[in-house]
């Protein structure tokens, strides 16, 4: 099991620029068969952008069952679970593209 | 030695941000070999208008991103609350003005995010930034996350839309008797028309500078590197807040009040300026914002 604490990276993490450069390391931990728990405490909100540039793509590259038995979210806040939930259907709906265009 | 040429702008205290706009001449235009003075004259020593002040600094660090040889002058001897404030909020340091504080600096938490740079490549935000957004906004929780949201999709727009050589200006200052909080982000770049028509969406490559203004808070529309969903959100999320949004770019400006969107023209700035302002007494239910949209979700846990 591996622990991802996401207040490393900041309190408002906002841009696809940050959220590709964490990509490659949470994509590598879930594709290793680990348990993966991504830690929300101390994180105040994110945006669409980068909730989609990091779960969109996992959950396009993953794939929605694998995703949900290899991951687990801790201290995450309702508003930052509406706005990763809502990203990653956006993405589903959108399979094919890099980006939501 | 060439003589400096100045660029004289008169800051009234009740100048209103499309008087000054005018002052302002067309980065485009300036001569790029040439020494420039943007010599800010102060008139009256009642008020001065912290927004203005966010503007002259967006544009000077935009001038001097693109290459231009400026330098900022104001006359800092001048001893009165109005420039001690302006002091106090960042606008004397990030024009790289010399200035000496005749007080001690508080604490500005539960008043004013003072001004501050956002990096142009869009990728650090400093941590710090957003817990001070929550120490000015106090006790308001009600509508923290409609503002973190917000604030943090400008942001991201900065870094991924703007093209801006240094990135923008951000600044947050709070009215306890006017029960506002107001937010804004101005950068120096592309702006919104250009962004649409050189973006990889070619549904909107040939739209009017109006139309773009108009469409930039549409459901989904973007200029192809981004979902377009932030400025719609924002400006849903505004609207039931009872707030005002107000967005500036090229000749035009937009605003929701009340919910209603309406545009005009304005006088010219090159990139984009935001003002969001955010009733602190009405309360944003961001499911409801969602919901009431027709945003699907997943089930994560």
């Amino acid at each position: 099991m591996v622990v991802i604490s996401f207040k490393q990276y900041g309190t408002l993490l906002a841009t696809r620029a940050l959220a590709r450069d964490i990509y490659p390391d949470i994509a590598c931990k879930i594709q290793n068969d680990t348990m993966v728990i991504l830690d929300w405490e101390g994180v105040q909100m994110v945006t669409l952008s980068f909730s989609d540039e990091i779960f969109g793509l996992l959950f396009k590259n993953v794939g929605f069952t694998d995703f949900k038995q290899r991951t687990h979210f801790t201290n995450i806040t309702p508003g930052i679970s509406l706005v990763l939930s809502t990203a990653i259907s956006m993405r589903t709906k959108h399979p094919l593209g890099e980006t939501v265009d | 030695m060439n003589q400096a040429k100045t660029i004289k702008v008169i800051l009234g205290p009740y100048l209103y941000y499309d008087e000054l706009l005018r002052q302002l001449p067309d980065p485009r235009t300036l001569d790029k070999g040439a020494q420039y003075i943007l010599d800010i004259e102060y008139q009256q020593c009642m008020f001065i208008n912290d927004h203005l002040c966010q503007i002259l600094v967006a544009y000077y660090k935009g001038l001097k991103g693109s290459g231009i040889d400026v330098t900022a002058k104001f006359d800092t001897s001048i001893n009165c609350d109005a420039v001690n404030y302006a002091g106090r909020i960042g606008f004397f340091d990030q024009l790289d003005i010399d200035y000496s504080y005749p007080f001690t600096k508080h604490d500005p938490a539960g008043r004013f995010i003072p001004i501050e740079t956002i990096a142009h490549n869009g990728y650090t935000l400093d941590p710090r930034l957003s817990q001070k957004i929550l120490d000015a906004l106090g006790v308001s929780e009600s509508i923290t996350d409609a503002v973190l949201f917000s604030m943090g999709e400008l942001v991201s727009n900065v870094g991924q839309h703007s093209r801006s050589n240094f990135g923008g200006v951000l600044f947050g200052q709070i009215y306890p008797n006017r029960k506002v909080a107001v937010f804004t982000i101005i950068d120096p770049g592309v702006g919104i028309h250009y962004a649409f028509q050189n973006g990889s969406n070619s549904d909107y490559n040939l739209v009017s500078e109006e139309e773009a203004i108009q469409i930039c808070v549409g459901k989904g529309v973007t200029c192809g590197n981004g979902m377009g969903q932030g400025l719609f959100l924002i400006k849903e999320i505004i609207s039931r807040n009872k707030g005002d949004l107000r967005i500036v770019s090229g000749n035009y400006c937009l605003s929701v009040v009340n919910g209603n969107v309406n545009v005009r023209r304005s006088n010219y700035w090159q990139g984009t300026m935001i003002l969001m302002e955010f009733s602190l007494e009405e309360k944003v239910d961001m499911a409801e914002v969602f919901n009431s949209n027709s945003y699907d979700k997943v089930e994560l846990w």
